[in-house]
């Protein structure tokens, strides 16, 4: 059987942690070496689900921008002019390709999350006040922060321990 | 480089006879500056002497374009004014010298900086108590400092007390504006929350330390503190932010709410303010917590563009990029969001 691209970065984090660390000299080359490491984990942490969390990431972007388009309008005045509206107009026009390259996705995922950024600002001057609990931002923040809780950072194993738990916990 | 070195050292020591360089290495972590480890020694009229000094040497491409004449002005005040730092020698911005701009400073030895040694050898355990006190203690003399002192004036003058907050947001929402190669929401919403909810007016404008945390002091086996290190974004400001930068989830290293890994957020606060400290203000240390989250996305955002546009092949640096969604999930919690 051939080892996958999992399999692959696990075979050069094993060389790394067992055979190479272990051997170098000076503590700069070991911190070095654990980077490279850790950089491996957090690629196999990601690997396999890449495709599938941008591909739903910007399926749900465009669904939030939509929505928020509709509630920008129908607040009426100058605002359906206004740079949210603009921006995600834009980012609806130019995405949706159907590719599956990571780096289509990516793109894509970009120009949406653009889009909400600017969204996010409008909502709030839409409603005066930042903490604002609407069902729109709601669900903005719900999908910033799974991505939030994704993959693996060295984080997990020293100031987020507990706190990752617990995250991931919630987004479940 | 030892060659350079020697040569360097010779020039500047004066007396200085056959001086020799051994025991060169480049001391991990610090992705601002490179650090580097030496001992020294020649003949004088004394007879020989023998020395141990670090070289922190600009780097190729750094987490942050800091200002190493800062680091040393800060450093060279402090010290006479009771506040544990190396001695610092020498800053040159000759970049003939050793390849780049550097400054040399004493080495303090039978120290250990790295949170893992601090936190988990079993004989920093015992002495833990300790250097959660002097950590504290040691802040609040930093806070002390007097801003008029001579060595100080480089810093041009502080802010006012309702100023700090605004001073911050806009310094790192310039670099995250500069800096970021892919949209920040998070980030963005951050720095508009922090606009509608700026602390009040600092109790005292102080001198920050600006990374004020474990992993850079040096803790000794008796758990003295006997150096506070990484002066490059020292500035002055309000109290909160140092409070409230060692407060960060990022470095309570042992994964629960211990402050810095070293004690509870209660704990730190008394023996802050026992010890001469501002009054803290809990709130504004919520919007300071916002702002050190920010601040290291912000740093963060700094490494990464310089991997990406390819001015360092750091696999460290690449690395530290990639942790920057930890943050964002913190910054979420704080605004409640």
């Amino acid at each position: 059987m051939r080892p996958d691209a999992v399999e692959s970065l696990r075979a050069i984090q094993g060389a790394l942690n067992e055979a190479l660390l272990p051997e170098l000299q000076t503590p700069f080359a070991q911190e070095a070496a654990q980077a490279a490491a850790w950089l491996a984990e957090s690629l196999a942490a990601e690997l396999d689900t890449v495709v599938e969390n941008l591909a739903q990431d910007n399926q749900v972007l465009r669904r939030i921008l939509t929505d928020g388009q509709v509630q920008l309008a129908a607040a009426g005045g100058n605002i359906p002019a206004s740079a949210a509206v603009n921006e995600t107009e834009s980012a609806l026009a130019q995405t949706g390709s159907g590719s599956l390259k990571i780096s289509d996705l990516t793109a894509e995922n970009r120009s949406l999350m653009a889009a909400l950024a600017v969204m996010l600002e409008q909502l709030e001057d839409m409603r005066g006040d930042p903490g604002d609990k609407t069902e729109l931002r709601t669900e903005a923040y719900r999908h910033l922060r799974q991505v939030a809780v994704r993959g693996w950072s060295f984080f997990d194993v020293s100031g987020f321990r507990e706190r990752i738990v617990r995250a991931r916990a919630d987004v479940e | 480089m030892e060659e350079k070195i020697a040569a360097y050292l010779s020039a500047r020591i004066e007396g200085a006879d056959g001086v020799a360089i051994s025991n060169l290495y480049r001391i991990p972590g610090g992705q601002s500056r490179e650090t580097w480890s030496f001992d020294a020694s020649w003949r004088d009229g004394d007879g020989e002497v023998s020395r141990g000094f670090i070289l922190r040497r600009d780097p190729d491409a750094s987490l942050l374009e800091s200002d190493r004449n800062l680091e040393f002005g800060v450093m060279k005040a402090v010290k006479p004014l009771g506040v544990p730092v190396p001695e610092m020698y020498w800053l040159e911005e000759d970049a003939s010298l050793i390849d780049r701009p550097f400054c040399m400073m004493e080495r303090i030895d039978g120290c250990e900086a790295s949170p893992n040694k601090v936190l988990m050898d079993p004989a920093m355990y015992a002495v833990r108590e300790k250097v959660a006190d002097r950590f504290a203690s040691i802040l609040a003399r930093i806070h002390e400092v007097p801003l008029d002192d001579p060595g100080l004036a480089f810093m041009g003058p502080p802010p006012s007390t309702d100023g700090c907050g605004i001073q911050e947001i806009e310094r790192w929402e310039e670099i995250v504006a500069r800096e970021s190669i892919e949209p920040q929401p998070v980030l963005r919403a951050a720095f508009r929350w922090m606009r509608k909810h700026l602390p009040p007016p600092a109790s005292r404008v102080v001198l920050v330390h600006g990374d004020y945390r474990t992993g850079n002091f040096l803790a000794d086996a008796s758990g003295e503190i006997r150096g506070v290190l990484d002066w490059e974004m020292a500035h002055l400001g309000d109290p909160m932010e140092d409070i409230a930068w060692a407060c960060i989830r990022p470095w309570r290293w042992l994964g629960n709410e211990q402050i810095g890994g070293l004690m509870a957020r209660t704990d730190f606060f008394s023996k802050y303010e026992a010890a001469g400290g501002a009054r803290i203000d809990e709130e504004a240390v919520r919007f300071w917590e916002v702002l050190g989250n920010l601040k290291l996305a912000a740093i963060f955002i700094t490494g990464g563009r310089s991997f990406c546009e390819g001015r360092t092949r750091s696999a460290m640096m690449a690395f530290i990029a990639r942790n920057s969604q930890r943050l964002e999930l913190e910054i979420m919690d704080l605004m409640e969001a």
